[in-house]
């Protein structure tokens, strides 16, 4: 056997999981794709974020909240590994509100997560003086915001090199430009066709972002994920105005102000809408008015990996044990818990986490 | 939305015969043009400069003033400085006018973007006093503002023009260092015969050296290990020649590597490019009426390959036939007497590319810089090692180093860097240029403001 | 080289306008763009002259390279995309550090 891991997908969710289990002295080969393939990871908008994740899934709501706690221990580890900066900032972060209503309306169902998880001080309810005094920038049509102590930003692209710096120097591999052909169960273990050959191993977990539904059914899952367009424009560098980020606009460690985010359902097409993009502009606009005057650098549209229910999908195949789907849109968020987290429950042991919530069956008819 | 047959980005020559060609047979024409007056950067400000200015610049230059003053006098509606920042393959057009953001739908759509200098990177080549030499013509033409005692470097027409006119204007450049050897000679010997056709260049050519040579000026071929010199400002320019190194007192450099296509429309419109290794730059691709992969879309003129200005304004013509039979404007028979007689001018004008294309090829250290330590991103100031680095490790292509370096990320959006990250790639990693790519480009694909793009906002707001 | 003489304006006319640079009067001829008038009075640093940071000169003169942004009586432009006018107040952005100015 070549390796103890194959993990098909390099990007932020498999680079994490693979870093977890190289920390455990397994032996990892990690497949990554070519330069032009759609890549959440490096379109992503940064967030570690809390506040929303789960208002209907407490399953989810915790396993955020746990991933979240991780953050600063992990950052702190590859930070020094690799010598990378990952501007890890948890200081509280912003939902805002244009309505009293809207806002009200999302206070009652964060406070209904918060009493189902027993969580107290878990959100706050800002208004538009006390909001003006934290963020100066602030402009007159936000009424108040939805603070959440948990959550916060991290530069991605540096998480992204990071991830894969260390795992190259350690005794695992990163194979990219190695697109996966196919998969299949041998007797014992796994054998990977790639263009450069075949590669195998005893374990294989599929984090392939949208590829995932390609190499899926192969390995026994269904793998129901869809592409969801998301928009982002990035304004020039500007001195540090923002204190806090939001999930619509956060300004990033190099000065530039990364403005977000649509939802759209328009399948593989990761092209810009220049009607979204104005409205985007529009709302962030109204949030930071001072805005208006920002040069825009650049903006790109990127597709998100949807579930069904938008939650992540953690799947040991029925068919091929030994075989997992690892999926989610919130690789960032995550990354601290599939790192620290996700390696015992790929090993079966004890006190892996329980991920039964997160079982791709519970889509089935 | 406004509607127009064709919209035509661009007044350079090629942008302004395409508009005049199918507005002279009834179509609805808008020129685009981000300068206050149509010329392009070749004729650029031709009509507003005196007789003094003209004669220094030369009849290459003043040949342009026909086209110009024939756009003012035509049905083309010239929208001057309007900066187009966004095109879709429908045919709508988006454009800043005076910070107001305005959309035009055409049914057509050339792309008369023109050329680009190539990036010449090599130490110290950011340093104020470090200015391309297209730059320094641009100042002469534009402003009427000439360099002083300023170091001619690189290779290419344009520098021993620029030599010229800067002699004219009682300013002669301290030395040209020009960058070609005697293998560049000799590569490009058997591509003279066929060349001949364009004799006309070959005799412009000599009479250019001829006349720098007169005025004394020094020329030193087959230089290389450039680098400029200085703290924070240039103050000489160290080179290496005839296997010494030399250096030279200077507080201009004006540094030259051709011209390249300007695909940041054609990029971002998501065309069809491929590697054009004569010309060491990605073109569009286009069938032989400038047609490119999306039927509505046509390109002129150097954004297609480098071609000249003569040439241009023929590619120009050419493809606004083709608009106008699209159109039925004109029938079939129209179209193809008149495209006959331009593509046989055409292939005069092109008969000497190849030899100049083969002659003032670029080294491969102007391209991609020896010294790890010379910036390749102007605007994020990367340097060539981290992208050397990066290639050499687990980095696919020149959008994951942009991901991981911001190579490519700053205000140019990848103008100066990119194609020296591309052949970076391909070098370290021995994949083809075809292979490697090129920076995925976004629109907007010049720096609108955030407001200006609010202000096109329409229908019910986000929440 | 920094006071040397690196552009010459060729036209003999005196120049007929002024404008400002970082607050100091400067001379200009109508026509020329604001990043050739800087040139003409020996300005080659249109950002960050004064700042730790490596000054930065104008590159391509034709609104590719983006890097003689100034502010333009308070707004940020290309320096050479636009022609100087008379009393045009013009300084240097620090463009990693821009501090926005708000409209009013």
């Amino acid at each position: 056997m070549d390796f103890e891991y194959a993990i098909i997908g390099g990007g932020v969710v498999g680079l994490s999981i693979a870093r977890g289990l190289s920390a455990r002295g397994k032996r990892v080969a990690v497949f990554d794709g070519e330069d032009t393939d759609y890549r959440a990871s490096r379109g992503n908008f940064g967030l570690i974020w809390v506040q929303s994740k789960g208002l209907q899934a407490p399953a989810y709501a915790r396993w955020t909240r746990q991933s979240a706690a991780l953050w600063r221990g992990f950052a702190d580890e590859l930070e020094a590994a690799s010598g990378i900066d990952l501007a890890l900032v948890q200081q509280g972060g912003w939902d805002f509100f244009f309505s009293e209503k809207s806002l009200h309306a999302r206070a009652s169902l964060y406070q209904g997560l918060a009493d189902q998880l027993g969580e107290r001080d878990d959100f706050e309810i800002t208004d538009a003086n006390k909001l003006k005094r934290e963020e100066p920038a602030i402009g007159p049509q936000v009424v108040g915001a939805l603070y959440g102590a948990r959550d916060g930003h991290v530069n991605p692209l540096r998480l992204l090199q990071a991830l894969g710096q260390t795992l190259q120097r350690s005794d695992s591999k990163y194979l990219t430009g190695c697109i996966v052909q196919s998969v299949r169960a041998l007797a014992s273990g796994f054998e990977i066709n790639t263009a450069n050959g075949p590669v195998r191993a005893q374990k294989v977990v599929l984090a392939a972002g949208l590829g995932a539904a390609i190499l899926g059914p192969s390995l026994g899952f269904v793998a129901p994920v869809r592409p969801q367009r998301g928009q982002v424009i990035v304004t020039q560098k500007l001195s540090p105005f923002i204190r806090r980020p939001s999930g619509i606009i956060r300004q990033v460690d190099e000065g530039g102000v990364q403005i977000g985010d649509s939802n759209e359902e328009v399948g593989f097409d990761d092209s810009q809408q220049l009607s979204v993009m104005a409205k985007l502009a529009q709302r962030a606009v109204k949030v930071y008015p001072v805005l208006a005057n920002a040069s825009i650098v650049r903006s790109w549209s990127a597709l998100r990996i949807m579930s069904p229910d938008g939650l992540p999908i953690y799947q040991e195949s029925r068919l091929y044990p030994g075989a997992y789907l690892a999926t989610c849109h919130s690789g960032i968020t995550l990354a601290a818990a599939h790192t620290c987290l996700l390696p015992s429950w790929l090993e079966g042991e004890e006190s892996a986490p329980r991920l039964e919530a997160f079982s791709e069956e519970r889509f089935a008819l | 939305m406004r509607e127009v047959d064709l919209a035509v980005l661009g007044a350079g020559p090629a942008g302004m015969r395409a508009a005049l060609t199918a507005a002279n047979s009834g179509a609805k024409v808008v020129l685009l043009d981000e300068q206050q007056v149509a010329g392009g950067q070749i004729y650029r400000e031709v009509n507003r400069q005196g007789v003094g200015r003209g004669a220094l610049l030369g009849r290459d230059y003043t040949h342009g003033l026909t086209w110009v003053k024939e756009v003012a006098a035509s049905n083309v509606e010239h929208l001057a400085e309007a900066t187009g920042w966004q095109i879709e393959n429908s045919g709508e057009i988006t454009f800043s006018r005076g910070g107001q953001a305005q959309q035009i739908a055409a049914k057509r759509i050339v792309l008369a973007t023109g050329a680009l200098e190539r990036a010449f990177p090599f130490p110290g080549w950011t340093m104020p006093g470090v200015i391309s030499a297209g730059a320094a013509q641009i100042l002469l033409k534009g402003s009427g503002i000439v360099p002083q005692k300023a170091v001619l470097v690189g290779s290419g027409p344009l520098l021993y023009l620029i030599a010229v006119q800067l002699l004219a204007a009682g300013s002669p450049p301290l030395a040209i260092l020009e960058t070609q050897s005697f293998e560049s000679y000799l590569r490009s010997a058997r591509l003279f015969p066929a060349a001949l056709k364009g004799w006309r260049y070959f005799v412009k050519g000599t009479q250019m050296l001829l006349n720098l040579k007169r005025a004394g000026v020094t020329r030193y071929t087959g230089v290389s290990e450039i680098a400029a010199v200085g703290e924070k400002y240039v103050e000489g320019i160290r080179f290496q020649f005839r296997g010494q190194k030399k250096q030279l007192a200077c507080g201009l450099i004006l540094g030259h590597q051709g011209v390249v296509p300007n695909v940041q429309f054609s990029r971002a419109l998501g065309l069809e490019h491929g590697w054009n290794d004569l010309q060491r730059s990605f073109t569009p691709r286009t069938d032989h009426w400038g047609r490119s992969s999306e039927e509505r879309v046509f390109i002129a003129g150097d954004g297609a390959g480098i071609v000249g200005a003569r040439a241009s304004a023929l590619q120009g013509e050419i493809c606004a036939l083709q608009v106008l039979h699209d159109l039925s404007f004109i029938n079939t028979a129209q179209r193809d007497n008149t495209a006959e007689s331009r593509r046989k001018e055409l292939a005069v004008e092109l008969a000497p590319r190849a030899l100049l294309d083969a002659l003032y090829r670029p080294p491969d250290w102007a391209v991609v810089p020896v010294c790890d330590d010379t910036i390749i991103c102007r605007c994020e100031r990367v340097k060539t090692g981290d992208l050397r680095n990066l290639a050499a490790g687990a980095c696919v292509g020149p959008n994951q180093a942009k991901a991981l370096s911001r190579a490519g990320m700053g205000s140019c959006q990848g103008r100066y860097c990119g194609l020296s990250v591309s052949e970076l790639f391909s070098k370290t990693n021995g994949r083809s240029l075809a292979e490697v790519g090129y920076y995925r480009l976004r629109s907007p694909v010049k720096g609108i403001t955030l407001g200006e793009l609010a202000s096109l906002a329409v229908g019910e707001a986000l929440e | 080289m920094k006071n040397a003489l690196h552009f010459k304006r060729l036209s003999s006319d005196d120049p007929c306008l002024q404008i400002t640079w970082n607050g100091k009067p400067l001379d200009a001829v109508a026509g020329e763009t604001v990043a050739a008038c800087l040139l003409a009075n020996s300005v080659l640093a249109f950002q960050g002259e004064d700042l730790s940071d490596p000054p930065r000169g104008p590159f391509c003169m034709m609104g590719a390279c983006y890097t003689c942004r100034v502010l333009v009586n308070g707004v940020e432009q290309q320096a050479c995309m636009v022609e100087v006018k008379q009393d045009m107040h013009v300084s240097c952005v620090d463009p990693e550090k821009e501090i926005l100015h708000a409209g009013s």
